[in-house]
């Protein structure tokens, strides 16, 4: 059997997300700390919406009552360097 | 590797000025127009870096920086994203966490025992075997990271400060509509999108759309979209292409972007902004079946863009994932391309009769078995995915804007007050507002600007902004 | 699932201290009670930076730190969970001659504690040893080798499924509102699921909020929410092995267990807040302290930005035990930003105050009476 990617960066199964809810991870926030997803370079853009619909299915939740992640920058990645050479406003 | 040098004496027509990279170690050879990731494909290499913990191939996939499957070093500069790098001269690209190269990976053996570096194995997989915690951390040490630690440090130049009255945060059909009218209408508008071209993901759809045809006058959204960035140069507005905008901090009406030169190279961007319209598009929605990450298997930006940018040339069967309309168009389009297509099918996050329940092949995808009552192979050389949209909704999110679940397109979105507005100085449009249709996502732009034209005191856009809201509305109840 | 409102122990706080107490006093047979107002580990237990060490610059609080680490060396094996600690180091980097010095005769002091004193490098090593240093200005170096690193995570877990594993029930998303005293004793938590009543005691291990539950019980606790921010790169094969500390700035970076190098920054932005609001200012002040320092860091992709609170005291040193205005209420917090890694020897030390009346002498001096009776714990060197 081959395996079903959910988080590409951080090699995340479908099988993997599946037993961690039945163990009784039911909460996305949970679940990132647990299995790394969303915490990878794509930073959950394409696994958190797949993530959370699992959880949903497999607790049996309204997609509606998930709660997401908090949202933190960089919406992109962004080399140190950059920032270090940044203007810095005053406070 | 007689197969390569085939290959470069093939595509190394005279007269044409070819640029000569090489990947790990290998001569590979691209035209000026190509990226990294396209230079490699098109040379055979489909593997560019091997993943975290399995080791499994990792390539071109999203086509625009996100989905950082296609990660490699460039010149000692480690996670550098292929599909957006232009070729260099003389480039040195190398795999990233493969042992010894991406083709051959030693370690890519882990595959074969998940229980070593899954999140059991980590933590519980040797429970009352304590004694041998010592010697998995120092394996672990050894295995994780992606890229080298920088071999090479970069130039990065001094960052800028520029005052926008609006900014418009994404250079698609929404963000273009409402920058060119804001700056037709006299305002000083500033422009930023990731990409090096604007038009987003309509650019790259040459077919014609009934929609945008009756609402807006465009025959397709490629035209839409070359025509709004024209109108959009020639009204004046400031436009920043290959820039990140990376946060949003509303409490100093500040957007903090990055402007890439190369891949080592670039500059800190600060922008005040009077008001600011997001109009950061939308993610694509994996496809759900096993061997899902093998090269060869794209979403649909990433494909139409190797096609419609980089002149590649697809040699054999595509397999369609997707039940909606973006699916179908995008079979139509291969089909006008010339491209055989088998599909468009479903995944196993559909209901679907026939779904794709698997991909298979050894470097690459050499096929797939769909599910239609009884299994069958089909050889096939790429998968194209056109499932879903996920609103790009960080910008937004990171600043607190209230997500709402909206099950129509089965992802967050941005909750807005009706009036597209989010914060106080604060817009939303297009797909990040749940807009589908090329029709609706345009006219959600044109709405934003009115929106913002009236918070500027021009009365006369609110008696035009209710009528196309009310437009607006209807067209989202006919596509939903 | 049929769950009392009634136990022996209600603690407030699902963090890593909240837990360890509650594993503790579980272990010698109490029935405990977790609130917590949103996940387990959603405060600093999540956002720390995942370091531990015994090296501190008062005599009190080196003693506390060294017991904690060395029971963080057996973590995992005494809860069966991989805990993934890593003795990584603490490099301390001077510029300036007396902090070196002040550093050399510090170690003395350690070395009577029985702390492994680590040792103090030269340039020439520091070049040998960490090629990635930028050495401009640096006089010497101060390597800690005993200290290191865990996953905070997988601790967090590993208490949460052995208190679990004991009976303790852990409610998430309750959140505790208001200590109710009755004839000067507090004897139940009032949450939105309703009173939870205690017939031993309340400790409070809720982190800054601890201060708030505190006054609910007319007890005035001077912690303060200190906003700390911190931030992470993409993944790279490890390089940066200790924590790397530049003393003149007082920014550091390390690479973690998965390669992410992790960088914080002493900025003017660290202020009382109680807001968990990033701010556009820290990654740029961070990344320009650390790039100065490990230049290569230059060429590295930043993926996350997080804030956090430093549960600060006017001493910098944790609240630890019974109050004195109200009988039955108990505080652990007050960690200053070193909660985590000292959560391992309190959560043992609070059990015992709580189920056996012993107050033992190395966590004695951290009493809440000591602001009052103004017996602050002194820092013996000050570096940066």
């Amino acid at each position: 059997m081959g395996k079903v990617i959910v988080c590409f960066c951080e090699d995340v199964t479908l099988e993997e997300v599946r037993r961690a809810v039945k163990e009784g991870y039911r909460d996305l926030e949970h679940l990132k700390r647990l299995l790394g997803i969303g915490t990878g370079p794509c930073q959950g853009k394409q696994c958190l919406v797949t993530v959370a619909k699992i959880l949903a299915e497999e607790a049996g939740f309204d997609p509606s009552e998930i709660r997401l992640p908090t949202f933190r920058p960089p919406a992109r990645p962004v080399p140190l360097g950059v920032l270090a050479h940044a203007e810095l406003e005053e406070e | 590797m007689r197969f390569q040098l085939m290959t470069l004496w093939v595509m190394g027509f005279p007269g044409e000025s070819r640029i000569l990279l090489s990947f790990d170690g290998k001569r590979v050879s691209a035209s000026r127009g190509d990226t990294v990731a396209s230079a490699l494909m098109k040379s055979g290499f489909y593997t560019f870096s091997r993943s975290l913990k399995y080791h499994r191939r990792r390539g071109y996939k999203c086509g625009r920086g996100y989905c950082r499957a296609c990660l490699v070093e460039v010149n000692g500069i480690p996670n550098v994203p292929a599909c957006i790098t232009r070729v260099e001269e003389g480039m040195r690209v190398r795999s990233q966490n493969a042992l010894p190269s991406a083709e051959f990976d030693l370690l890519s053996v882990l595959d074969k025992f998940p229980g070593l570096v899954s999140y059991k194995g980590l933590y519980e997989g040797l429970p009352g075997k304590w004694f041998v915690w010592p010697l998995s951390w120092r394996l672990i040490e050894k295995l994780v990271g992606l890229g080298r630690f920088p071999q090479e440090h970069g130039d990065y130049g001094k960052g800028e400060r520029v005052e926008a009255e609006v900014l418009v945060v994404g250079g698609g059909l929404s963000g273009l509509a409402a920058a060119s009218l804001l700056a037709e209408e006299g305002l000083n508008v500033t422009l930023v999108d990731s990409m090096e071209t604007l038009g987003g993901y309509a650019r790259l759809d040459p077919l014609e759309d009934a929609g945008l045809h009756e609402r807006h006058e465009y025959e397709s959204p490629q035209e839409a979209a070359r025509e709004l960035s024209r109108r959009a140069r020639s009204a004046g507005v400031k436009i920043l292409t290959s820039t990140d905008a990376y946060g949003l901090y509303p409490s100093k009406n500040l957007v903090g972007a990055y402007v890439r030169e190369s891949y080592r190279s670039g500059r800190h961007l600060a922008v005040k902004f009077k008001y600011l319209i997001l109009a950061t598009g939308a993610y694509e929605e994996p496809g759900l079946f096993e061997n899902n990450d093998l090269p060869g298997i794209m979403y649909d930006y990433g494909f139409r863009r190797l096609i419609v940018d980089h002149d590649f040339k697809i040699s054999g069967r595509v397999a369609v994932v997707g039940r909606g309309w973006r699916a179908s168009r995008l079979a139509a389009f291969l089909e006008a391309a010339g491209v055989e297509i088998v599909g468009p099918y479903g995944d196993l996050s559909s209901k679907d009769s026939e779904r794709i329940i698997a991909a298979y092949g050894r470097k690459k995808v050499s096929g797939v078995i769909v599910d239609a009552g009884n299994r069958r192979r089909i050889g096939v050389e790429y998968i194209a995915v056109a499932k879903g949209f996920y609103p790009a909704l960080e910008l937004a999110a990171q600043a607190g804007v209230r997500l709402r679940f909206d099950a129509r397109i089965g992802a967050h979105v941005p909750e807005h007050d009706g009036k597209l507005r989010v914060l106080n100085n604060v817009w939303v449009a297009g797909s990040l507002a749940g807009y589908l249709s090329y029709a609706d996502r345009l006219a959600s732009g044109l709405l934003a600007a009115y929106y913002v034209l009236v918070a500027e005191g021009r009365r006369e856009y609110a008696e035009k902004a209710a009528a196309l809201a009310s437009s607006l509305r209807a067209g989202v109840l006919m596509s939903g | 699932m049929q769950s009392s409102r009634r136990s022996d122990y209600i603690i407030v706080g699902g963090g890593v201290v909240g837990l360890s107490i509650a594993y503790h006093l579980a272990r010698l047979g109490a029935s405990v009670i977790v609130v917590e107002r949103r996940y387990v580990g959603s405060g600093s237990s999540t956002r720390n930076a995942a370091n531990a060490r015994a090296h501190f610059f008062n005599r009190e609080a080196s003693l506390l730190a060294w017991e904690s680490l060395k029971r963080m060396y057996r973590l995992g094996r005494v809860l069966g969970y991989n805990t993934l600690f890593v003795r990584r180091g603490y490099l301390w980097l001077f510029y300036r001659e007396e902090h070196l010095e002040g550093m050399r005769s510090y170690m003395k002091t350690w070395r009577e504690l029985g702390i492994p004193e680590g040792r103090i490098l030269d340039v020439d090593e520091l070049a040998r040893r960490y090629p990635f240093l930028n050495l401009k200005g640096i006089v010497g170096g101060y390597l800690a080798d005993t200290n290191g690193r865990y996953h905070h995570d997988a601790v967090v877990r590993a208490y949460w499924k052995n208190c679990i594993k004991l009976g303790v029930q852990v409610l998430e998303y309750v959140e505790a509102e208001k200590i109710t005293v009755k004839s000067g004793r507090a004897v139940g938590v009032e949450t939105p699921v309703g009173l939870l009543e205690a017939d031993k005691a309340i400790i409070l291990a809720a982190g800054p909020w601890t201060r708030i539950l505190a006054k609910t019980a007319g007890v005035d606790l001077p912690i303060e929410p200190i906003r700390k921010e911190a931030m992470v790169t993409e993944p790279l094969k490890i390089t940066i092995r200790p924590l790397v500390i530049n003393t003149k700035v007082n920014a550091y970076a390390q690479q973690t267990l998965r390669g992410e190098v992790l960088l914080s920054s002493a900025t003017p932005l660290d202020v009382p807040t109680w807001s968990y609001q990033h701010t556009y200012q820290f990654p740029l002040r961070a990344a320009k302290a650390m790039v100065e320092t490990i230049p290569a860091l230059a060429a590295v992709n930043w993926l996350r930005q997080w804030a956090g609170h430093y549960a600060t005291t006017p001493d910098h040193n944790p609240v630890l035990g019974y109050v004195d205005e109200v009988e039955g209420l108990a505080v652990a917090s007050g960690f200053s930003g070193h909660g985590f890694m000292l959560a391992p020897a309190v959560g043992e030390y609070m059990a015992l105050l709580l189920e056996k009346g012993y107050l033992h002498p190395v966590m004695a001096p951290f009493s809440p009476g000591r602001f009052r009776e103004g017996r602050l714990i002194k820092e013996d060197l000050v570096i940066g």
